[in-house]
Parts: structure tokens; C-alpha cells; sequence
């Protein structure tokens, strides 16, 4: 028993900086930075001891960040998880700026359960959307012919059924 | 998976010599092709460059573009940007958004949306063929499958999908249109449809209607009296086999790959004797075994399809129990059927006891439905049998069609079908579940 409690107290005592891009610092437990897969393996290789420039990530997203991954490894029961995850999407997808900057950095951090949770919600906004919207959206050409658009109409003619 | 973890271990050995030898040749780095690890190695290099200092920049410049634009630079941009309008910054953000997001985006949509932004343009309409759209799209759980179910005698399939509880009637150009097709098994998105005239197997995804015609196996002439459908891997792509067995249990089985029909083997006499089947007593299929319902005794008979091997189960059925059929939830096996008590009729569903090999009740089917059928005869056909049950429920003058999700305890009617209603005197349709899956080809 006193050897698990001297251990579970080592895995404490393991905590590592990172610095944003604005140099805004942050010292979080190992295990936290590990869910994201960069950061693990850059401590993997080069240890923890000295601060990890994030340089790409800002502080506030960092910071966002980091709060998701604290609470994702803490191992908390599924039904309390998604309802956390539920309330931390609807608040980041309130300023969509913040929205966009989160996902890119997820991704650029590789934090893949992230990554999933804000597909899911940014799907979920996209999908009242009409084709056209999402050009301007994504600032995307319409580049197929007369025929080939005529073709998706006849062929997936049921996915165009209104409900 | 595991083809991603040795990428990751030569990424960690990677890692190690840039931050180990900073006179390490920039040419020397190791391109990999897979996107989501090229967007991983910019990632890291970027971090490691940074906290090297000593090091050279060997990422910075005269990088070959990966095809996928770099994102990491935009959120900087982004941000800073952040400050001025929020409403500009809507308009203006999504402009570079890097492509394997919106591949990431667009694999969650739903799939009726999905088809519908393939207009959006030529890339957008040709994600179907991109192998890293394809993993996407396995990446997404489906929770629910869809229904694919047509008319016993003519060939007009439609397919239900539960989440907006529409159905949507694809036309099916490849098919002569008096041709009499039954589904009979799915897996991974496919369908496999048996010709009953032609007595051939189609393999088609119902979604894109690309389709495929399975060769004729060696018995031909013969109907197949059950047909199960795995797959070789995590989607299509690995391949699939179909399992057709006739009424004596005699079985062919076909891979996809291969493209051909074998014999594996015989079924043990004690258990060949036993099989009684029927096209309606639906398979059921976990991981690569197959499950089917035998009579006298009642039991439930396994067939492993990668080891071939046969197993019998014997289990008890409830007394009484009409129109039985087999059902899967999660990997559990159940059972669904009609149990009638004086003039009134009622749906029960069961789940298999490992420990006990008895059937434990899970649900009935609300008192209030049953009531509608009371003092008449019911028969009943299930057209999906995995997670969520899809059930016709029929009587001289009533047809039904109810979903049981079986994890939730929920039972839901479904709403008509056009055809369903064109066809209601001669009612006699039968179906499968299937998990959509727009880029799974046959």
C-alpha cells in the first residue's frame, strides 16, 4: 500500500511547462500533456525538465486545450464526459473564431478525441447548409459541368428529398 | 492501426535524431505519404525546431509541400485577425481551412447531406475514391444501421433511415426492373442481394448504387436457404465473404478477393441433420461467425467463417413462440418473435444467457399496439436485426412497421412507405439492416 501511495505521489510530482506562441506559460502534469500526441513524444525524446515551446498554439486556445485534456484524463464515468464535452462545445462554439482556432490547433496538436468531438460539432453546424452556402464558405469554385451536376441530381435524386 | 503505430515508432526515432545530431542533412529526412503523419511530422518538427535552438531550421524552408496545406502558420494568422470583426472573421476564416479537416467534417455529416454537397465541386463529388476519406469514414461511428427493403416479387427497393425517419427510394438503374431481388445479408455498408429468378448473388452498395455480380457458384440451381455476409477487416476495402448454405447445410464460400466460390468443408453430421432453414430466420453475424436458428431441438447453430469451424448451442425457446428470429445487440445474441395468449398478440424479444443458455425477456412491444391487433391473426417478418430491430407486423386487414432499439428499450413505429402502401394487398416484403457507409464498394 505505502509503495502505490509513494508512486501515485511521484506521478504527481511529474509536471510539465509548456509555453504558448504569446508566451503565456502553463505547467500542467505529465499525463495531461500526453493526450496530446506531439507533445508526448517530444517529451518522450527530449524529457520534461525544460519548458516546451508551443509556438503555434495561442494562449487562450492553449489554455482551452489544456482544460479538455485535464479533464479527459482523469477517467471520469461516459455519461459525465459527454456532458462535459456537450457544454464545452457549446461555449467554444459561441465565438467561431475561437471555434476554428481550437480545431486547428487540436489537430496541429494531435489530440485526435478533440479533433472528433469538434468534427462532430462543426458537421452538426453545417449540415443546414445549401451547397452553394459552403463555396462561400470555404471559398471553393463550383467547377463541375452542367452534366455532372445534372448527373449527382438524377443519381443521389433521394438525398435531395426534402424531409 | 498497426501500420500507424510503426509509423509512429519511426517518427519517434526520427524525433531522436533531429534533437541527437543537429548536423543531420535535410535530405536525409524520410518523406512519408500518409497525410495524417505528414501533418503530424510538421507538427512535431516544428515544436522540436524550437526547442533546439542549436539545431538547424530544417523544416522551415524549401519544404516539398505536403498536398495538404499547413495549417499551424493559420492559426497564428487567425488569431490575430481575431481581434477586429467577428462577423468578417466568419466569412474570411474558413477560406483555408486545410483540407484533411473538411474531409474530417464531411465524414461526420449526415449521409443524406453528404450526398447532396457532393455538388459543391468536382473534389467534393470525388471524396468517394480518396483513400483518406474512405479512413474518415471508417473512423465515424455509426450507432444506428439503415433498413434496405424491397418487394418479394418485383424489384423496388427502398431504404429507411431511422435518424430522420425518412425513406428515400433510390433508383436502382442496374437492375432489370422485373427482376425479383431479396436482401439477404449486409456488412460494412454492402448489401447482398439474392436474384430469384437468375439465381445469382448481387454485392451492391444501396447508397452510391455501385453494385457488383457475384459468379455462380458450383450448386447452381439450388436456393439458398441461409446467407451470411462478413467482412475480411475493418471495412470493404480488406475484402468480404459471403456464406451460402441450402436447407441440408451444405455451404459455399465466396471471397471477394479471390473472387471466387470454395468448398471449406462439410458440416458435422450431428448438426447437419438438425439445420432447418429458411431465408426469413435472418442470420446473425459477430465478428466472423455466423449465427443461425435450428428447430428439434431448439437450438441456435455457430459457423466461424476464417476457421470454419461448427458449433451447436441447444437453448430452450419460449413455448409458443411464432415467426422467430434471430437478433444482435452489442455482440449479444437475441431473440425476437410472436407469442399469442388466447386472442391477444404480442412482439417479445429475449437475450441469450451465456452462463445459463436460456432466453431472458428484455421487452414486449407496448400493450397499446398490441391491442390493435387483438382477436386477429398476426404474422410477423423482421427486416433488420441488429441493435435496432425493424418489424412488419401483419394481419388480414393492418400492416405495421415498428423499430426496437434495443439498447435504449425503445420501440418507435415507422412511419409508411409509399411503396409499402402501393403494394399493402400483397404485402409481403423482406429487408436487412445495413450500416451506411458511402464510400464501401462492392
Amino acid at each position: 500500500m505505502a509503495t502505490i501511495i509513494t508512486k501515485e505521489q511521484q506521478e504527481k510530482e511529474k509536471m510539465v511547462t509548456l509555453v504558448s506562441s504569446d508566451s503565456e506559460k502553463f505547467v500542467v502534469e505529465q499525463k495531461v500533456a500526453e493526450k496530446s500526441h506531439v507533445i508526448k513524444m517530444v517529451m518522450n525524446c527530449c524529457g520534461i525538465e525544460s519548458p516546451i515551446p508551443v509556438r503555434r498554439v495561442k494562449g487562450d486556445i492553449l489554455k482551452s486545450i489544456l482544460e479538455y485534456c485535464e479533464k479527459h484524463s482523469k477517467g471520469e464515468a461516459q455519461e459525465v464526459m459527454e456532458k462535459w464535452d456537450k457544454e464545452y462545445m457549446d461555449k467554444a462554439e459561441k465565438d467561431l473564431v475561437f471555434f476554428h482556432d481550437l480545431m486547428l490547433a487540436s489537430h496541429f496538436l494531435h489530440i485526435q478525441e478533440l479533433v472528433d468531438l469538434i468534427a462532430v460539432t462543426f458537421a452538426g453546424m453545417l449540415k443546414m447548409k445549401s451547397p452553394e452556402e459552403i463555396r462561400q464558405k470555404f471559398n471553393i469554385n463550383n467547377d463541375l459541368t452542367k452534366e455532372q451536376e445534372e448527373h449527382i441530381m438524377t443519381t443521389f435524386g433521394w438525398a435531395f428529398q426534402p424531409i | 492501426m498497426e501500420a500507424g503505430e510503426a509509423m509512429l515508432r519511426q517518427l519517434i526515432g526520427q524525433i531522436q535524431e533531429l534533437c541527437g545530431s543537429p548536423s543531420l542533412d535535410r535530405n536525409q529526412r524520410c518523406y512519408m505519404l500518409n497525410l495524417e503523419y505528414n501533418v503530424l511530422e510538421d507538427s512535431l518538427s516544428d515544436l522540436v525546431a524550437e526547442r533546439k535552438p542549436g539545431a538547424p531550421k530544417l523544416l522551415d524552408s524549401d519544404k516539398s509541400p505536403p498536398a495538404k496545406k499547413s495549417r499551424g502558420e493559420k492559426v497564428c494568422e487567425n488569431s490575430i485577425a481575431a481581434s477586429s470583426s467577428t462577423e468578417v472573421m466568419d466569412e474570411q476564416i474558413w477560406k483555408d481551412f486545410p483540407e484533411d479537416l473538411i474531409e474530417a467534417v464531411i465524414a461526420r455529416l449526415p449521409i443524406a447531406t453528404f450526398f447532396q454537397f457532393r455538388s459543391v465541386c468536382r473534389k467534393w463529388n470525388s471524396l468517394l475514391t480518396s483513400p483518406s476519406f474512405s479512413e474518415q469514414c471508417a473512423d465515424v461511428p455509426r450507432v444506428n444501421p439503415w433498413f434496405f427493403t424491397n418487394h418479394r416479387h418485383v424489384f423496388t427497393g427502398a431504404i429507411y433511415d431511422p435518424s430522420l425517419k425518412k425513406w428515400h427510394h433510390p433508383v436502382f438503374q442496374f437492375l432489370p426492373v422485373r427482376m425479383a431481388t431479396l436482401p439477404v445479408a449486409s456488412a460494412g455498408g454492402l448489401i447482398c442481394l439474392w436474384d430469384v429468378n437468375q439465381l445469382n448473388f448481387y454485392v451492391c452498395n444501396p447508397l452510391t448504387l455501385s453494385f457488383k455480380g457475384i459468379p455462380p457458384c458450383s450448386d447452381r440451381g439450388l436456393a439458398p436457404a441461409a446467407v451470411g455476409m462478413v467482412l475480411n477487416g475493418r471495412t470493404t476495402s480488406s475484402g468480404y465473404k459471403l456464406i451460402w448454405l441450402d436447407c441440408n447445410g451444405d455451404h459455399q464460400v465466396y471471397d471477394s478477393l479471390q473472387n471466387t466460390w470454395t468448398c471449406p468443408g462439410v458440416v458435422p453430421p450431428s448438426i447437419k441433420h438438425q439445420l432447418s432453414l429458411d431465408l426469413r430466420s435472418q442470420t446473425v453475424s459477430i465478428g466472423s461467425t455466423l449465427y443461425f436458428m435450428c428447430a428439434n431441438p431448439d437450438s441456435v447453430v455457430s459457423y466461424d467463417a476464417v476457421s470454419g469451424a461448427w458449433k451447436r448451442f441447444v437453448i430452450p425457446s419460449p413455448k409458443h413462440l411464432t415467426d422467430r428470429t434471430l437478433a444482435e445487440c452489442g455482440g449479444q445474441l437475441l431473440l425476437v418473435g410472436l407469442l399469442s395468449n388466447n386472442a391477444a398478440t404480442c412482439v417479445y424479444v429475449w437475450e441469450l444467457q451465456k452462463m445459463t443458455l436460456l432466453w431472458k425477456e428484455v421487452d414486449r412491444m407496448p400493450n397499446i399496439w398490441c391491442l390493435e391487433f387483438y382477436g386477429k391473426h398476426v404474422t410477423m417478418t423482421c427486416l433488420g436485426n441488429r441493435g435496432l430491430l425493424m418489424l412488419s407486423l401483419r394481419s388480414k386487414r393492418m400492416n405495421r412497421l415498428v423499430t426496437f432499439d434495443v439498447s435504449k428499450r425503445d420501440w418507435q413505429r415507422v412511419p409508411d412507405c409509399s411503396f409499402h402502401h402501393e403494394k399493402m394487398r400483397f404485402w409481403d416484403s423482406i429487408g436487412t439492416a445495413f450500416f451506411p457507409c458511402p464510400t464501401a464498394l462492392p
